[in-house]
């Protein structure tokens, strides 16, 4: 089955349009930033509605759209679990934690540890932050080339180069109110497209009804398997993601506590997180997660499993220019099955442009987060500390070049995996 | 096939140790902003938090019986219910 999709004209025209809308609202906001304040914080003022759709954006990456597909391909509903247990911490965030960091007016994680214990163990948080961070977008650009890869036909590293280098310019140069705005916009995007694939699905296996009697029971329940098997079960999942995760995520981050800060006030902070927990999750992790599902049911339609429905077998179809299957073999690989739906149930090449542009918007509200994150760690944590009382003007010029930096770093990293 | 060790026990399992660690930190809150005083001024934020827990619970829930009992219109309560969570939360968290 040949999965490369062709590039013709109109799909590089919407992707090119669309990179250059990013790139656009980064110039667009670059004349907000006076200062370090604006940089990393957009000058504290956006509203709950803002920063709730961008912190949607921001958690779902690109790796979401392989992971979650992958595993509601192989498991089912279930791979809605990790989404879907935020709640527990809920008290202790938003009656604890923001207005901690709020009220303290903290830069970073890093500088609340300091205030809390002392100058050392403000330099391990520094060092494991960025640790992290660097590596969290090296992972989200190495899922992202994996995923576009069959797509485009390109090397993976060279779409790894030029969207961290998209990336990269517009955050160096619009700082936080540029990623809070484009992220709005790109959350936005990926859902709709998350939610376009879904229903397209249904209508390709012949309605709701033949996508439910496609499933089995073990694939419609949603929370895994309790003990096994060793790579997704419930009590693994649960303590790994449910508690720890969702612990390190909303609480450590720094690129979520900026998101935090970034608010006009601590009530606008909690009710973004609250909207985003059972408003905008609910719908993500559909999103994400159903092209597994609906390929899931198309490998059962075929293979006649769950004795409802039976196709006519294996059939080859033409759609520009491009030999497609109408089936999904049982062995096909879980982590493409992303591209595998997508280029089974778009009807168009505009549909299919569409949906690789929400991937791109992924992988790219993630990414621009976890670069403002890594410069305001390296600025305020390393830089400042180390200067001698640096102006303001030239904080926010290290604070631009160190975003271009960390890109750099970012690239050089995920090359390494 | 007896689904128990992949429906109930999970879900049992999860908001077992879920209400632990939420009534955990809703007990902890309201002793460290002084109780009562805690409850007049953010009555409705407690209240939004208690529901939060019961929504995704219901989805857990209802998820779950829809695909025991094969009875896929279980999801139409499921979209009624976010959508009356929607009107809650905008109406009443200002």
């Amino acid at each position: 089955m040949n999965t490369t999709i062709p590039t013709t004209e109109l799909f590089w025209v919407i992707l090119v349009c669309y990179v250059f809308f990013v790139l656009g609202a980064g110039l667009f906001f670059a004349r907000n930033n006076k200062s370090t304040e604006d940089f990393f914080f957009g000058g504290r003022r956006f509203s709950w509605w803002l920063i709730a759709m961008s912190m949607l954006a921001t958690g779902v990456g690109s790796h979401s759209f392989a992971k979650y597909a992958s595993k509601g391909f192989e498991y089912g509903f279930s791979s809605t679990m990790t989404y879907m247990n935020d709640w527990f911490f809920m008290p202790l965030l938003l009656f604890g934690w923001i207005p901690i960091i709020y009220y303290m007016q903290v830069n970073s994680i890093p500088e609340y540890f300091q205030r809390r214990f002392n100058s050392t163990v403000r330099n391990l948080s520094t060092f494991t932050m960025l640790l992290y961070l660097v590596g969290y977008i090296g992972i989200g650009l190495l899922a992202l080339g994996s995923l576009l890869q069959p797509i485009l036909g390109w090397e993976i590293n060279t779409i790894i180069i030029v969207v961290a280098v998209i990336s990269g310019i517009y955050v160096s140069l619009g700082g936080q109110t540029a990623i809070i705005f484009t992220d709005f916009l790109q959350g936005v995007i990926l859902l709709f497209a998350g939610l376009l694939i879904f229903g397209l699905g249904i209508a390709y296996v012949g309605g709701f009804d033949s996508f439910w009697g496609n499933l089995s029971i073990a694939n419609k329940l949603p929370l895994a398997d309790f003990n096994s098997p060793p790579d997704f079960n419930f009590a693994g999942i649960f303590w790994q993601d449910g508690v720890v995760g969702s612990v390190g995520f909303a609480f450590m981050n720094q690129a979520v506590i900026m998101r935090f800060l970034a608010a006009r006030s601590v009530v606008h902070a909690r009710r973004a997180t609250m909207m985003n927990v059972l408003v905008f999750l609910p719908i993500g992790t559909v999103a994400v997660s159903n092209s597994g599902w609906i390929g899931r049911a198309i490998v059962n339609f075929d293979s006649g499993l769950t004795g409802m429905y039976h196709s006519a077998g294996s059939s080859i179809f033409t759609r520009w220019g491009t030999h497609f299957s109408s089936t999904i073999p049982e062995t096909t690989d879980p982590n493409g099955i992303f591209t595998v739906v997508a280029g089974i149930v778009s009807g168009s090449e505009a549909i299919f442009a569409f949906l690789v542009a929400a991937v791109v918007a992924a992988l790219m509200s993630s990414l621009d987060s976890q670069i403002n994150a890594s410069a305001a760690v390296a600025v305020n944590d390393i830089y400042t500390p180390l200067s001698k009382n640096p102006s303001e003007k030239t904080r926010l010029r290290v604070s631009m070049f160190t975003s271009l930096l960390v890109t750099f770093i970012g690239i050089k990293g995920c090359f390494s995996i | 096939m007896d689904f128990f060790t992949h429906s109930w026990l999970p879900l049992m399992y999860q908001y077992g140790f879920g209400l632990l660690i939420f009534g955990g930190g809703l007990f902890t809150i309201f002793r460290a902003y002084g109780g009562s005083e805690f409850w007049t001024k953010h009555k409705i934020w407690m209240q939004v938090l208690v529901w939060g827990f019961i929504y995704i619970f219901s989805i857990h829930l209802l998820m779950t019986l829809s695909s025991l009992n094969n009875a896929p219109k279980m999801y139409l309560l499921i979209i009624a219910l976010y959508i009356l969570n929607v009107g809650i939360l905008v109406r009443n968290i200002k």
